[in-house]
């Protein structure tokens, strides 16, 4: 009886181990690792499959776990894209020898600030940072919507904000660094620790605060806003805010890893994410990503861009900083 | 094949770990015979069992050897030394049928399965477990558990077969029963044996010889008659069976019995001397009455009806109050508590130790 | 002199039989590659600098920065009183369930043990569905707005909900173990009901108590998946925020040093409970679970403890009934319309997690439940030098937290000589030595039970040592093994704290998945996974209930009738 079913065992594990093993790449294989969140990155991924024939093979990591991932891996890297995350993480895996150079002929249509002068990271889409307010919720409550950074201050929001968390998720890293533009290092410090008690939680993800408020779990998130587009275009009672002191916004970029094994197929991918095809996917894929391209306007449900207060911050110094900025958050307002 | 054992020594522990060194076996010298049974009788704690198992493999002695025939088996390991055990507490595999049991160890070696078949059926038969080969052991008898052991163990024709009391677990009438048993089949079988019990009856009634032991030491081998008329010391005399030592003196007068002359009918070969004299229940002879000097007398103080025999407790002036054991068929009166009793005893159950100055 | 005496005479015994040194040889390297190793990987990365040079100042960062004090105090915090909680409420269940004679015992115990089947984080999810701002009872029921169930309360709760049944088997064990004699000889010389539960039955089930105290308290410091949904912006702890140090900042010195620093409670915990209570467990000396006398408990205490019970009961499957109603509704708290777009949505993202985390629990629970029995028989039959040591590490993973195994991982297995990182060995290698402490925990309570006679007379009938195990042991401890299989193979599914680290774009876990989808806030998709994870789980557990014959719940006990 025993010997029957060590047997079967021994089969059934011979029969799932060959099933894996079939699944090995017959086409031209990518393997991505995406900032970007899963839904999105999959349909435009998808889109360069069809484009492309090339298969991706994709795993979601915040920018921080992305990142911490790159570097563990680096003398044996197992991706060979890091896909999505703004731009002064990829400055910052650059200064770490994480990524490798290639300058593609699509990307010279692009703006400056969306490349990195020597190819090591291209950006395909910007959004800017806003506020997703349920503002029927919040009436009913009897508190007013926020309309400024300040506002977001008022003790009648007591636990009812969410952010992304600055230890992991490269959006929050993105408002810090817009307030510091703002109002300077040490008021930023100071706004973000008064702010504190009004967070109910630091979401792990970049895109969690957006969800929760589609469920009612908070009433004001903190976040890129195409989810909060997103939201406002299917009918969802929800309202978009830009700060009037000043809205950050995000280019998020791609690099190649540097040793990748797909070498080929992970230039192909920059080609065609800058191309005036992808980025047309954009719009028609609803991701309500603001497109880098000028000759590509910006989709349906988008505000124009002239209408927001737009606040620039040094990426390159955002790169260096970081680790001291995010240590600074954590002890100072994590701490408190 | 015969076993001899040589200055066999058993320590456990040393002296520097906590709780020192215990010899459990002190040079022990034995020799079996072939076809014999013999019996390693003592209280728990003697070093019986350890000299078994050490003959079985499960312990390693820690010095001295121990011989199957001409070849010295210390270094054999216990699988490989052909010397089939019987457990005390059967051991018998929760998970296989009594036919299973039984083939266990047959089918580790290049039988075929008719030869297996074969051997484990005529031992069936011959332990009496017919029409039970295909039960499991949780819906054996105590008894029957214990045959399933031993036939297990009779089935692989060994050369030694041991025995860790193994009626130790069941109830008088089929402990009886059974020793009957595993003595008729070794005979049958002519297999050495060696058997390891702490009761005295067992042993005598089973064995060819007797090997009593205490502390690790051998006290006495022999014969059971031997054992039991001719003791070499108090400890072998008071194991097997009950006695009484009364001190007793020779000189060249003439024997005296707890300071009184006395003429016990034996012993004439001693030399003068102080001497215990061993007296068992049943070699003690009473008689109502006599107060008369030259008998040995005393009071009885109780009398117990055991069925087979009357036991009396006769107090004796000098020494401890005696056991006595009367026939219940003697004919004789029951003598009632308080009465004087005349004191005789049956020469040839008089046995003389020497008494150490 | 006496070491090494005993030593020298061991290693005599073991050269007659060559097959069992190199088995034991063997062992002692696995279990140094891949316990000790990791282990001392992030002991050592814990005193670097994060240039790489030696430095205490992880350490330091303590004294000087409060959040980690924060952290280790909510994390203790945290512990002390979920463990208390699951300890009275555990005890209250295992009494109800061995002392009374209530109705539906056999449901309500499948109740009582249904959390220990799900991912540790499960209630985390359903707490923030009944509980949360838009929780169905927070402001559906009750009409509270904006409730705020992250924190202390939060945490709390979803780790007693997860933790309880831990004690409840525990302790439920320790009273099926006690004599109910005992009682019936106590109210004989005319003790009252209370007098003999405080007497009698409390002061025996100290040990056992105490024992299920720490159990849980090393649970609850190990636990990474409640805090990380549920701990909030102002409740850091130390299991997460190890985590974040590592994967958020890419600090890995520090990230090693908080997980030093959360070992030491653990392991101190299990040091307590190991080498001080097990050594006073008052549990007689038959195995068998006997018969309860329901004289103890007045009707009245029978009812309320009826009631105790149902509501425990009531409240799995309220936790439960919500996780399965997300995921079938649209968008839980606004939109209850049935659907089954988030299984659409799992299979389609995660048919391939699903296999990948099959195949993990499949090459790791057998692997795991036979390396553990042969430590277990080793241990038990045998003597070695370094016996001790091998036990000692072997069980070592008990006490450690996940997080600190996998942290040890990556830094031990992600350079020469083995680099094994993104790999399904790493994965295997990691359930495999993690659960090896369950299979070889039961391993030794069932040989323990059987008459060690039993092999002897094996021996003595010509089978060599790996003979008996293969043909006497193992079939007799059978039942146990595959018990312990069963556990391995839920925990392998259900694991989080280690994985969470070792996955790769090659393997990935469902438990990995639904925690991504709860960070990014798809509750329903979140939801989805864990119910096909709990189908799998339970199919798995019947496949198994069918295919042993005999007990798999407990230890079969081996006892030849005697006259």
């Amino acid at each position: 009886m025993l010997k029957k079913r060590k047997v079967f065992i021994a089969l059934s594990l011979a029969l799932l181990f060959a099933l894996s093993g079939t699944m090995s790449a017959l086409a031209d294989e990518l393997v991505v690792y995406s900032s970007v969140d899963e839904e999105n990155a999959r349909n435009i991924l998808d889109e360069f499959s069809k484009a492309t024939g090339i298969q991706v093979n994709m795993v979601f990591l915040s920018s921080g776990p992305a990142m911490s991932r790159i570097e563990a891996e680096k003398a044996n890297p197992l991706a060979d894209v890091w896909f999505g995350a703004p731009s002064e993480n990829h400055i910052i895996a650059k200064d770490r020898g994480l990524t490798q150079p290639y300058i593609s002929k699509t990307a010279e249509d692009l703006a400056g600030g969306f490349k990195d002068p020597e190819g090591y990271w291209t950006a395909f889409y910007m959004n800017p940072l806003g506020f997703g307010v349920l503002a029927d919720e919040l009436k009913k409550d009897g508190k007013p919507v926020p309309a400024s950074w300040k506002d977001l201050l008022d003790p009648a929001y007591r636990g009812m904000i969410q952010m992304p968390s600055p230890q992991s998720s490269g959006t929050a890293y993105a408002m810090i660094m817009t307030l510091i533009e703002t109002f300077g290092e040490d008021d930023a410090f100071t706004y973000m620790k008064a702010l504190n008690p009004n967070i109910q939680t630091y979401t792990q993800s970049g895109t969690g605060p957006s969800k929760n408020l589609a469920i009612g779990e908070t009433q004001i998130a903190i976040q890129f806003t195409p989810a909060f587009l997103k939201l406002v275009d299917e009918g969802f009672p929800a309202s978009v805010v830009f700060p009037a002191e000043g809205v950050g916004y995000e280019a998020a970029a791609m690099s190649i890893l540097k040793g990748a094994k797909n070498l080929e197929p992970a230039k192909a991918l920059v080609d065609w994410i800058v191309s005036k095809d992808a980025q047309q996917v954009l719009n028609e894929k609803k991701t309500y990503f603001f497109p880098v391209r000028t000759d590509v306007s910006a989709g349906k449900g988008l505000p124009p861009l002239s209408e927001i207060k737009l606040v620039d911050y040094d990426r390159i110094r955002a790169a260096q900083e970081k680790k001291r900025i995010i240590d600074r958050w954590v002890t100072e307002v994590l701490g408190q | 094949m015969n076993v001899r054992i040589d200055s066999l020594i058993k320590d456990f522990g040393s002296f520097d770990e906590p709780g020192g060194l215990f010899r459990a076996v002190d040079a022990v010298s034995l020799e079996v015979n072939d076809g014999e049974l013999v019996t390693l009788l003592g209280p728990s704690g003697c070093g019986k069992t350890t000299l078994l198992r050490m003959i079985a493999g499960f312990e390693d002695p820690t010095s001295g050897g121990i011989f199957f025939g001409e070849h010295r088996i210390n270094d054999v390991p216990p699988n490989k030394r052909n010397a089939a055990m019987v457990f005390q507490s059967y051991a018998i595999f929760p998970h296989l049928n009594v036919r299973e049991n039984i083939a266990f160890g047959l089918r580790l070696r290049d039988l075929t399965e008719g030869e297996i078949c074969e051997r484990t059926e005529k031992v069936v038969d011959l332990v009496g477990l017919g029409g039970l080969e295909g039960r499991q052991p949780s819906q054996l008898s105590g008894g029957q558990q214990q045959r399933v052991a031993l036939a297990r163990a009779v089935v692989m024709e060994p050369s030694l077969l041991l025995f860790d009391e193994p009626l130790s677990n069941l109830d008088a009438k089929l402990r009886e029963q059974m020793r009957i048993d595993i003595r008729k089949l070794q005979q049958r079988l002519g297999i050495t044996s060696i058997y390891v019990t702490h009761d005295q009856i067992e042993a005598m009634s089973i064995s060819d010889r007797v090997v009593v032991m205490n502390r690790g030491k051998i006290e006495q081998t022999g014969v059971p008659r031997e054992l039991y008329s001719r003791p070499v010391n108090r400890f072998v005399a008071s194991f097997i069976g009950k006695a009484a030592f009364l001190p007793c003196e020779k000189s060249a007068e003439g024997w005296t019995l707890l300071g009184r002359p006395w003429d016990p009918e034996a012993g004439g070969s001693l030399p003068p001397g102080k001497y215990s004299v061993m007296v068992r229940p049943e070699g003690v002879r009473l008689a109502p009455g006599g107060k008369e000097q030259r008998h040995l007398s005393g009071t009885v103080l109780r009398s117990t009806y055991l069925g087979s025999v009357l036991e009396y407790e006769v107090e004796l002036p000098g020494t401890d109050p005696l056991t006595v054991h009367t026939p219940g068929l003697s004919g004789q009166e029951t003598l009632s508590p308080g009465t004087e009793a005349e004191i005789t005893f049956i020469p040839e159950g008089l046995h003389f130790l020497p008494e150490k100055e | 002199m006496g070491a090494f005496s005993k030593g020298r005479r061991e290693i005599r015994l073991l050269a007659r039989d060559p097959l069992l040194a190199l088995l034991i040889a063997l062992l002692f390297l696995s279990l140094a590659l891949f316990v000790g190793y990791p282990l001392i990987s992030v002991l050592v990365k814990s005193l670097q600098s994060e240039e790489g040079g030696f430095s205490l100042a992880n350490y330091g960062r303590f004294f000087t920065f409060r959040y980690l004090r924060s952290s280790l105090w909510n994390s203790l915090t945290a512990g002390f009183f979920t463990a208390a909680c699951s300890v009275v409420i555990g005890y209250t269940a295992a009494f109800t369930m061995t002392r009374t004679s209530i109705p539906c015992k056999k449901a309500l115990h499948l109740l009582f043990i249904l959390p220990i089947i799900s991912p540790p984080f499960t209630s985390a999810l359903s707490i923030l569905m009944l509980f949360g701002a838009n929780g169905l009872i927070t402001r559906g029921l009750l009409g509270i707005r904006n409730y705020n169930i992250y924190g202390f309360r939060g945490v709390l709760l979803s780790q007693v909900f997860t933790f309880a049944p831990v004690a409840y088997l525990t302790l439920r064990g320790v009273l099926e173990s006690l004599n109910p004699t005992l009682e019936d000889a106590a109210m004989n010389v005319g003790a009252g009901r209370m007098q003999t539960f405080t007497k009698v039955t409390l002061p025996l089930s100290l040990p056992g108590l105490a024992s299920a105290f720490l159990v849980v308290l090393i649970e609850s410091l190990a636990d990474f998946g409640n805090p990380l949904v549920l701990a909030g912006s102002r409740f850091p702890m130390l299991s997460t925020q190890a985590y974040l140090e590592i994967t958020g900042s890419f600090n890995l010195p520090l990230g090693a040093a908080l997980a030093v620093v959360l070992l030491i409670p653990s392991i101190t915990s299990f040091a307590i409970q190991r080498y001080y209570l097990q050594k006073r467990q008052y549990t007689t000396v038959t195995g068998k679970p006997t018969a309860s006398s329901s004289k103890l408990v007045s009707r009245g205490a029978r009812r309320c403890l009826f009631t105790f019970a149902a509501g425990f009961s009531g409240f799995v499957l309220l936790f439960y009934g919500t996780i399965f109603t997300g995921a079938f509704t649209k968008v839980w708290g606004y939109d209850f319309s049935p659907t089954i777009a988030h299984f659409t949505y799992a299979f389609s993202v995660g048919a391939g997690t699903i296999r990948d985390t099959l195949i993990v629990a499949l090459c790791a629970t057998p692997v795991s439940g036979l390396l553990g029995m042969l430590i277990a028989f080793l241990v038990v039959r045998t003597s070695f030098p370094g016996k001790g040591i091998m036990e000692f590490t072997s069980i070592l993973n008990f006490a450690v937290p996940g997080t600190v195994i996998g942290i040890g991982y990556i830094l031990a297995f992600n350079r020469p000589p083995l680099m094994l990182m993104g790999t399904l060995a790493v994965l295997v290698l990691n359930f495999v030595f993690r659960y090896i402490p369950v299979g070889i925990q039961s391993g030794i309570a069932v040989l323990r039970q059987i008459d060690p006679s039993i092999e002897e007379a094996a021996q003595n009938l010509g089978a060599d040592r790996i003979t008996t195990f293969r043909k006497v042991t193992l079939p007799i401890i059978a039942p146990a093994f595959f018990s312990g299989l069963v556990f391995a193979f839920v925990r392998a599914m259900t694991a989080i704290s280690a994985a969470i680290f070792l996955v790769s774009a090659n393997w990935n876990l469902l438990t990995v998945q639904i925690l991504n989808q709860v960070g990014s806030g798809r509750l329903g998709v979140a939801a989805a996974f864990s119910v096909i994870l709990v189908v799998i789980v339970a199919a798995a557990m019947a496949v198994i209930a069918r295919l042993v014959p005999g007990r798999t719940g407990g230890m079969a006990a081996i006892r030849i009738q005697e006259d």
